[in-house]
């Protein structure tokens, strides 16, 4: 998925600002799409907007929203390109805001979204004839993946470009990559995917005159989102770790602040099942600048909270597991943790250095 | 009959003994000589009268018909026969009731000094003695008997000629060889003898009567007419009270330790009478499918004799058994609608056998309380068979065992994390401990939603409340739980996989735990399918006791490694008592 340049601007100011959402199959790439609406709007900094910019995103945004909040279930993965184009806008604040100012009064950001399937930057082969991988599943047995969309393993739809979706990938001003160690830990997939698509990105980088490489590094910021925290086995690590406070909201939800978020994706890669994602790790220190790489712990759904309940209970925090129908079920509200921000400080590093 | 033999009366056969007139009948034998013509037709007449009355007698008691061949000179006239009847009439033949109460006093003392009684009839003479045998069952045994051909082989052998020679139709010459009747019945002059007169009145059976009562010197002869006097002492003694106690076998066993043990219930005292009824509760015996034996016994402990053995084909739970003491020696076991054939069989097995077949201990409990836990949510396909296999254990249990056995069923639907709905009653629906009828009636009307969590189910509530009731049940004895199902339970605690925990905090380890260790709970469980992975452990905790696919599980057998059934091989033949003492 990639925000990108294509929606047409507003008053014909077209001071195109991309950032790609990128990760393996089954990262979650859907719900943090349909979850950053929610995280905006619970986000104690209202001078947040969102809006679609076409039918495609618009239905996205409420269809994808509805189907958290109230369905309590994750949004399909897309079986084909969506074309989805999002309106970022911030009134300006007091004390100057971090966007420069285009209009009196508020700052708008144009976003255009594209949510190409997770399989398309995967290197591996497409699941043929369009089988859900988790279709002879048993959901009577748990693997500890929930959340994993089984409709991620669709093929490409064939008017996909896989060239044109690496392309606006590497015209992105900044890329949001999705690390999920669930599926990490089961498919192992992480790294191929970041490691086939690191290099084409660079590829296009290498070709492109309006890009330039920063350094002998890519000049992207990029936003690495742990993701799935309200996972046991993720939730669990962290407070072994000791990188978790209880404060995020006025729910007191747990969250791994930014200053412990690298030290926790890097515990991570220290863990004996994710051995492989060690290359990611490496594959983003080398191919970006330390100064453009930010992590993030984020959870699209949040913790659980139960009604009539005003704080986060560690004995009852579960939020997802598998419903009646054997698939992912989000037992009640939706806090997104960590999902707004990584797109905010994307937005900050972007307009600071373009101006 | 008219008498051939030179020298006896030619009227009544008597041997000529005297001269002039014949001593038995009257006759003439010698007269003076007489001048003149004789009349020879007059002779002949006075001779048929005189034949035809001394012979319309006889016919009188042994016939009451005139028109017997056997009377001689013609039928007898009115007259002449109205006198041949009251002639006929034995003088003061012994009643009835005088008859009895000399055979009842011979009977006080039966087992110091049984009577002997000789009786003289028709056929001749018996011996009969009223015998107790080991039992203590008294009889009467003809000890020795003769007929009258063999007493007098002069008399006739035809029957009817018989009847009417002992009935006076012939004066017996020579009485000789009754003389050694005593001798040839083995009859002696001790112990205690009642001598009886069938005929009376008749003149051979009285004379035999007065030979023995002259040789054994015993009282005087009962003289009933009509009656047989030794049938009569057959209805006595079949009458009698019973000399010794009566039993029906019963076992009893131990609840904590399963041992056995055949206690004797006593249903006759000694002294009851025949006709006495005797009501008794019992348990049919866990198992029992091929019926429980009924024993009436005589005896003590080791040194039983069967009196009455029956088959019969108790319900489960309490029966009324009853018995009636026909006779001595004999009892008839009734229960009306009960035990009619061919629910109640007479058994083939003697005593000795059925005793060894009775086990040392039992493998089934006597006390058992059984709670099954059913999941009910799941695919209709499963759930079904779950069901139908609890519900078929029960028929099992229902069919084989009542008593002492208390079932419980607790089926258990999913905890609800979705829809926000409280669950405020709970998720674990059915009956408490009770009569398996019942449990098997709440099985039928539990519901079967589809599941609503596939992840697990509620066993850990199930489990909770399945020791509530265990405790509150207060039983001694056995204790089972089965577990059926297809779902392990929740955590208590969040742990590295994204399964809900139990929302009402049980924690099946602990709650497993305490159900087998403080409550010796044996734990069975039956799973739907082949446990996989992780689950599997689980299920081995749930079942540890007995572990079982849903597919191939015998309930019956279930049941009996459970211990609510016993094997085949220490099945019970008795049926369950309440020993002495017991509430």
């Amino acid at each position: 998925m990639t925000f990108n340049g294509r929606g047409k601007p507003r008053d014909g100011q077209s001071p195109t600002r991309r950032i790609g959402l990128w990760g393996p199959s089954g990262s979650g790439k859907t719900a943090f799409l349909a979850a950053l609406n929610i995280a905006i709007r619970q986000h104690a900094d209202a001078q947040w907007l969102i809006a679609g910019m076409n039918d495609d995103a618009t239905r996205f945004l409420i269809e994808g929203t509805e189907q958290l909040e109230t369905d309590h279930v994750f949004p399909d993965a897309t079986k084909e390109t969506q074309r989805l184009s999002v309106l970022l806008i911030q009134d300006a604040p007091q004390d100057g805001g971090v966007f420069r100012k285009r209009s009196p009064g508020r700052w708008e950001f144009h976003l255009d979204l594209i949510d190409p399937p997770g399989e398309m930057l995967n290197a591996r082969p497409s699941v043929p004839d369009g089988g859900s991988a988790n279709a002879d599943k048993d959901p009577f047995e748990t693997d500890g993946t929930y959340g994993s969309d089984p409709l991620d393993e669709e093929p490409l739809a064939e008017d996909q470009d896989p060239d044109e979706l690496i392309n606006s990938l590497a015209a992105c001003d900044g890329l949001i990559f999705l690390f999920d160690p669930i599926t990490e830990r089961s498919e192992g997939n992480a790294y191929s995917n970041f490691q086939g698509t690191l290099l084409r990105i660079t590829e296009q980088v290498a070709r492109s005159r309006e890009r330039r490489m920063a350094g002998g590094k890519l000049p992207q910021y990029v936003a690495v989102c742990v993701t799935k925290l309200d996972n046991p086995r993720i939730f669990r690590t962290a407070r072994a770790g000791g990188l978790l406070t209880y404060d995020y909201g006025e729910h007191n939800f747990p969250w791994v602040p930014d200053k412990w978020a690298t030290e926790f994706f890097d515990l991570l890669c220290g863990t004996p099942q994710l051995r492989r994602a060690a290359g990611v790790r490496g594959g983003i220190r080398a191919s970006f600048r330390a100064e453009r790489v930010k992590y993030f712990a984020t959870t699209s759904v949040g913790f659980h909270l139960a009604p009539r309940s005003l704080r986060f209970n560690e004995s009852d925090y579960l939020n997802v597991s598998t419903g009646p129908s054997g698939r992912a079920m989000i037992r009640g509200d939706v806090h997104p943790i960590n999902v707004f921000e990584p797109v905010r400080w994307l937005c900050q590093q972007i307009m600071t250095e373009r101006g | 009959m008219p008498a051939d033999d030179e020298g006896s009366c030619p009227v009544c056969g008597a041997a000529e003994e005297t001269r002039g007139d014949c001593a038995v009948c009257g006759w003439p034998l010698t007269t003076d000589w007489l001048p003149g013509t004789g009349d020879p037709g007059e002779f002949r007449r006075r001779f048929a009268a005189a034949t035809r009355r001394f012979d319309a007698v006889p016919a009188a008691r042994a016939f009451g018909d005139r028109s017997t061949t056997f009377i001689r000179g013609g039928v007898p006239d009115d007259a002449e026969w109205s006198a041949a009847e009251r002639a006929a009439l034995p003088r003061a033949p012994t009643s009835e009731e005088t008859v009895r109460g000399r055979l009842t006093d011979a009977l006080r003392d039966l087992e110091t000094c049984p009577p002997t009684l000789v009786e003289v009839d028709a056929d001749g003479v018996t011996a009969s003695v009223v015998t107790l045998d080991r039992l203590g069952t008294p009889s009467v045994v003809r000890s020795a008997a003769a007929s009258w051909a063999t007493l007098l082989p002069e008399l006739s052998r035809d029957p009817a000629e018989l009847r009417f020679q002992l009935a006076g139709g012939l004066t017996v010459r020579d009485w000789t060889p009754l003389r050694r009747v005593p001798a040839d019945l083995g009859l002696r002059p001790s112990g205690q003898v009642v001598l009886a007169c069938a005929l009376p009145g008749w003149p051979v059976p009285e004379r035999a009567t007065a030979i023995v009562k002259e040789a054994l010197a015993c009282s005087e002869p009962l003289r009933p007419a009509g009656i047989s006097v030794t049938a009569l002492l057959a209805g006595l003694v079949a009458d009698l009270p019973l000399v010794r106690a009566y039993h029906l076998i019963g076992a009893v066993v131990d609840p904590p330790t399963g041992k056995v043990r055949l206690e004797p219930v006593e249903i006759f005292a000694p002294g009851t009478r025949p006709g006495h009824r005797a009501d008794l509760a019992v348990r049919r015996p866990p198992g029992a499918r091929d019926g429980t034996v009924l024993a009436a016994v005589v005896g003590s402990q080791g040194h039983w004799a069967p009196v009455e053995m029956r088959k019969a084909a108790l319900v489960p739970g309490v029966n009324q058994v009853s018995a009636v003491l026909d006779t001595p020696g004999r009892v008839r076991f009734v229960a009306p609608g009960l035990l009619p054939e061919p629910r109640s069989l007479p058994e083939p097995r003697s005593l000795p056998e059925l005793l060894a077949l009775v086990p040392d201990e039992l493998t089934a409990a006597a006390d058992v309380d059984l709670v099954c836990g059913v999941e009910l949510c799941g695919a209709p396909d499963v759930v079904a068979r779950r069901r139908a296999f609890v519900a078929e254990l029960l028929r099992v249990l229902a069919d084989e065992r009542d008593d002492g056995l208390r079932v419980a069923v607790l089926g258990y639907l999913d905890h609800r994390f979705f829809d926000r709905t409280p669950e405020k009653a709970g998720v674990v629906y059915g009956t408490e401990l009770g009569p398996v009828a019942r449990a098997a009636a709440r099985l039928h009307e539990l519901p079967s939603p589809r599941p609503f969590y596939p992840e697990r189910a509620p066993v850990e509530d199930m489990l909770s409340l399945a020791g509530r009731y265990f405790r509150r049940g207060g039983r001694i004895g056995g204790r089972a739980l089965l577990t059926v199902g297809g779902r392990v339970p929740h955590p208590v605690r969040i742990g590295q996989d994204p399964i809900m925990r139990c929302p009402r905090g049980h924690d099946w380890r602990s709650l497993l735990k305490r159900l087998r260790t403080d409550l010796d709970v044996g734990c069975f469980a039956v799973t739907d399918q082949p446990p996989r992975r992780s689950s599997g452990v689980v299920w081995q905790r749930l079942g540890s006791a007995g572990l079982y696919e849903l597919a191939t599980a015998d309930p019956r057998q279930v049941a009996v490694d459970m211990g609510v059934l016993p094997r085949e091989d220490d099945s019970l033949p008795f049926p369950l008592i309440t020993p002495k003492g017991a509430s």
